[in-house]
């Protein structure tokens, strides 16, 4: 047996309570002169051992009942007949929603979509333990936990509405363990209610066991229901952004090229119409569509004039709403470079070529300033800042602080020489320098290979970071993000997010007498990256991705370009705009692959733990499912109390066989004959 | 208890006097008086009250012949009377230790004083002669029965030095008072009988052997009657420097039980050798009890 608060197991030495409180009530008698002692040593004499007997079996009762009352309250959770017997209705029943955009589908011959389906089910399903259990609400788009109070108006909660976003269910069981974790739900039945799309079960998906072991090590009983809702639906068409490129023509006007790929789930052969939308301006066109994939790329003349603005591309209404249209925004490309903030040195002039760019001429190296004095700086192309010597300070540091972000990043470099600073620059500051023994170096051991300035390539190769030859370091504190680490922990190259951009620690230098930083292998990729990075700075349209847009930027107000709609930048795909920035969001990648995986396919991703289908109703699987049995030991403290005070009442010294007795004892004032 | 500074007339309550005057108290069987009185004798007498006719034999009073029997038939005859007689009562008052209990005021020795004092008035009053015994381990007091008036103040008298102390012997001192009194008597016991069962029970045997009528008047206290306590007592004995601490609502059944047993011996001991049982409480009105007591006696008697 196990327990879900098992703190208060360590009330368990209160069952001593009624003891205690019997022996303090023994020392508190008091004296009473009796005259009719001799019925009094008789009767201790003979009644002694059974109202010892009852006294005893009172104490147990009553002991029984506070144990009984302790378990209770700590929850106990067992497994056998005891929890099948006991634990009918699930306590918490958690209801994990798909409502990524291919939920929207229509089921064949219906009106009704996926999602409307599956709530639908989840309606009938939550029926018979409407106001026995607790519903929980986590769905896909948000990952938020919601408690749900009426099952039956599950329709109209917003957290259950459609969205153009993606699902990714292992996160989402991840986040359901979580919950669970964090709220210490007793039994508990997962219902998932999903189309099984393979792109959001993702069947082969490493982190399936990792999260299925951890539902299995859970002390309380967990069992999962499948509402799959993948039927038949109807025909659909989906229209996907593969490209767009800002093409400059002669004569200085400019023209868009959209690259689309179709989806049919049935080869019509016909022409699709479509509307075109530019910059709010509609106008028919025609896809032609012969096959079920097709590449399909239109060029359209922007004229001159605007030099930002978006447009659409939407297909008639079909089996599926979500995905008949794409949204792209265009904008001027802006140039943009690197600027040194170093006196000139060594490798002042290493970092000026590293961070340069091809230009008309050849490579450019990057600007370098001495100035320190931000109103000398031109920052309107620049995007990464690199700063060589002391941390700034005071305004400066808040200049700095502002340019990363507003999007711009910032690296920093140690100051040459030893001497050590103590200013303190965006939470992290420069120590004592370190130099490696002779003929040693200090091996990078560690560094982030994902994503980032060190990330490996597209092809797949990685940098050579640990190939560097670092002979002296300055030691940093910090409170960052290690992107790259020293073999004995120290940092090496530290990320410290600022705004939308970032501040970045690197604490050797590219010359000599540090490190081999200055033969360019890791220096030329990690700056150029950066300089790529922080051009985000200075841009003004951007392409994200339905349910994948960061939180700042969901707080930063992006408003729908259409006057009153009420899409959210969350959770629908279209065109918002920030001031003069425009975003296009589109509905995620995973959402165009259309393949479902079937029931039986995504059975032994659960491995031992319990998976039922919503078909398959009829009884609880209880091979070794462990539930909560409080209810026991509520009826057990109930039953001993009920005892205990049948045994108060009754049997030798009750009331009622005292008054009984009392009767018979009643003076007869009527004299013997 | 009367206290020491109240007088002895303070234990006669003109109510209770008044509520008796009308109903003499008779004894139950014939008695042997010196003078006569309103009782019963076991002789011949010279009452009104017709009893047989007897053959002469020599010797009797020739004056006692029938003549009227003997003109008609020639036959010696003596019509006899009943003789009437007065009465004899002692007064056995326990004093044991155990007596001195009460739950309420009056304690059980107070409350048979009471009683002891008003019945004392009443036979004085009628002609009759009253005595008094008082038993603690052994006799405490002892006066004869007499039946003048000035007996009565020392009766009384005795009855407000009565204190509760120590153990009881009643049951030897009623075989002592069975053995002391030469003529037959009436006993009015007034006890808790916190005693022996048995060496009672054969005292009252004693005692009716010698031809005495025997009352008993049990005085008991309501709260020994329901022993109603709740928490753990320790009970220290009113007769001796024994105590016992105890949960009463363990032994409360058995005590109870107990109690009941002896009772009823105590009362069947009684009955069979045809002594006047009575189980009074010491928390009744006593009027009300010697009403009933007296009222019952001259009932039994009419009836027999």
């Amino acid at each position: 047996m196990t327990f879900l608060q098992p703190i208060l197991l360590y009330a368990l030495p209160l069952i001593l309570l009624p003891v205690l409180i019997h022996l303090l009530n023994r020392l508190r008698h008091r004296t009473q002169q009796w005259g009719a002692m001799r019925f009094l040593v008789a009767a201790s004499r003979s009644s002694v051992n059974r109202a010892r007997l009852k006294q005893f079996l009172i104490l147990l009762f009553r002991t029984l009942a506070v144990l009984m009352l302790i378990l209770f309250l700590a929850r106990p959770l067992t497994g056998g007949w005891m929890g099948w017997a006991f634990a009918s209705a699930p306590d918490t029943v958690l209801i994990l929603l798909d409502r990524s955009a291919s939920m929207e589908t229509r089921l064949a011959g219906t009106p009704r979509s996926r999602r409307e389906q599956a709530i639908d089910l989840i309606k009938s399903a939550a029926e018979p333990y409407q106001g026995y259990s607790n519903f929980v609400l986590i769905e896909s788009a948000g990952s938020t936990a919601q408690t749900i109070a009426q099952v039956d108006q599950l329709d109209d909660h917003p957290l259950a509405a459609s969205s153009d976003t993606t699902t990714d269910m292992p996160s989402l069981l991840q986040r359901a363990l979580q919950w669970l974790n964090d709220n210490q739900a007793g039994t508990t039945e997962l219902w998932m209610a999903s189309d099984l799309q393979r792109s959001n079960w993702l069947p082969s998906d490493d982190r399936w066991s990792s999260v299925i072991q951890q539902f299995e090590g859970l002390p309380q009983s967990v069992q999962f229901r499948l509402l799959a809702v993948n039927e038949q639906t109807e025909t659909d068409v989906s229209l996907q952004l593969a490209d767009m490129a800002l093409m400059e023509r002669a004569s200085d006007t400019r023209s868009l090229r959209i690259t689309a790929d179709l989806f049919q789930s049935l080869a019509s052969g016909e022409i699709l119409n479509a509307t075109r939308t530019l910059n709010g301006l509609g106008s028919a066109i025609e896809i032609p569509a012969q096959a079920n994939e097709i590449r399909w790329q239109d060029t359209w003349d922007l004229g001159s004039g605007r030099d930002q603005g978006w447009g659409s591309l939407a297909l008639a209404a079909d089996g599926n709403p979500r995905n008949n249209t794409l949204y792209f925004v265009y904008g001027e490309q802006r140039a943009h470079e690197a600027m040194v903030l170093s006196d000139p040195s060594y490798e002042a002039g290493v970092l000026t070529l590293a961070s340069g760019q091809m230009g008309p001429d050849g490579w450019q190296p990057s600007r370098m300033e001495t100035n320190r004095s931000p109103s000398a700086w031109k920052l309107d192309r620049v995007s990464l800042i690199i700063w060589q010597g002391t941390l700034p300070e005071d305004a400066l540091a808040s200049d700095l602080q502002a340019f990363a972000s507003s999007g711009g990043v910032v690296l920093c470099l140690p100051p040459h020489g030893k001497q050590d600073q103590a200013t303190l620059f965006a939470g992290a500051r420069w120590m004592e320098s370190q130099v490696a023994a002779q003929d040693q170096t200090f091996p990078v051991g560690r560094w982030e290979r994902g994503t980032g300035l060190l990330a490996d390539t597209e092809e797949g190769f990685g940098l050579n970071v640990d190939q560097l030859e670092i002979i002296q370091r300055k030691r940093l504190e910090h409170a960052g993000k290690v992107i790259a680490a020293f073999s004995d922990g120290e940092p090496m190259l530290v990320q410290q997010e600022m705004g939308q951009g970032s501040i970045y620690f690197l604490n050797t230098l590219p010359h000599p007498n540090w490190s081999s930083l200055d033969q360019g292998t890791v220096l030329l990729p990690l700056l150029q990256r950066a300089r790529t990075q922080g051009a985000r700075r200075l841009e003004k349209t951007y392409f994200w991705t339905c349910g994948d847009i960061g939180q700042l930027e969901l707080e930063a107000g992006w408003q729908p370009i259409e006057e009153g709609s009420d899409r959210s930048i969350q959770w629908h795909a279209g065109i918002y705009r920030l001031g003069d920035k425009l975003a296009a969001v589109n509905v995620p990648d995973e959402e165009f692959m259309p393949q479902l995986a079937e029931a039986e396919e995504i059975r032994p991703l659960f491995q031992e733990v319990s998976l039922q289908l919503f078909e398959e109703t009829s009884g609880r699987d209880t091979s070794n499912l462990q539930g909560e049995v409080w209810r026991v030991f509520l009826f057990g403290m109930l039953i001993f109390l009920l005892v205990e005070s049948a045994l108060m009442v009754s049997g030798p010294g009750s009331t009622a066989h005292a008054s009984r007795t009392q009767r018979t004892l009643n003076p007869q004032t009527k004299g013997a004959a | 208890m009367a206290t020491q500074e109240s007088s002895s007339e303070s234990l006669i309550d003109p109510a209770i006097t008044a509520r008796l005057a009308a109903q003499p108290l008779l004894a139950r069987f014939p008695m042997e008086g010196s003078v006569s009185g309103m009782h019963r004798s076991p002789h011949r007498g010279s009452s009104v009250e017709f009893a047989e006719y007897r053959q002469y034999v020599p010797g009797d009073d020739l004056r006692r012949l029938d003549w009227r029997v003997l003109g008609r038939t020639d036959r010696y005859y003596l019509k006899e009377f009943e003789a009437e007689t007065n009465l004899r009562c002692y007064f056995v008052i326990d004093c044991s230790g155990s007596m001195g209990f009460t739950s309420g005021e009056t304690t059980k020795l107070d409350y048979a004083i009471k009683l002891a004092a008003h019945l004392a008035y009443q036979i004085i009053g009628q002609g009759d002669a009253a005595g008094l015994v008082s038993v603690g381990p052994k006799i405490i007091t002892e006066i004869p029965p007499k039946r003048t008036p000035s007996h009565l103040q020392l009766i009384l008298d005795q009855l407000q030095e009565i204190r509760p102390k120590g153990e009881t012997g009643l049951a030897e001192t009623l075989h002592e008072l069975a053995e002391k009194a030469k003529r037959r008597a009436l006993v009015l016991i007034f006890s808790d009988c916190f005693t022996e069962l048995d060496p009672l029970v054969h005292s009252f045997q004693h005692l009716r052997f010698q031809k005495h009528d025997v009352g008993l008047f049990h005085i008991m206290d309501p709260k020994e009657l329901a022993f109603d306590f709740d928490r753990p007592i320790r009970f220290t004995d009113l007769e001796s420097s024994f105590s016992l601490v105890t949960e009463p609502s363990m032994v409360r059944d058995a005590y109870l039980e107990q109690l009941q047993q002896f009772q009823s011996g105590l009362q069947k001991g009684c009955h069979e050798c045809n002594g006047d049982y009575r189980l009074v409480l010491n928390h009744q009105d006593a009027g009300q009890v010697l009403g009933d007591f007296l009222v019952d006696r001259a009932k039994a008697l009419s009836i027999r």
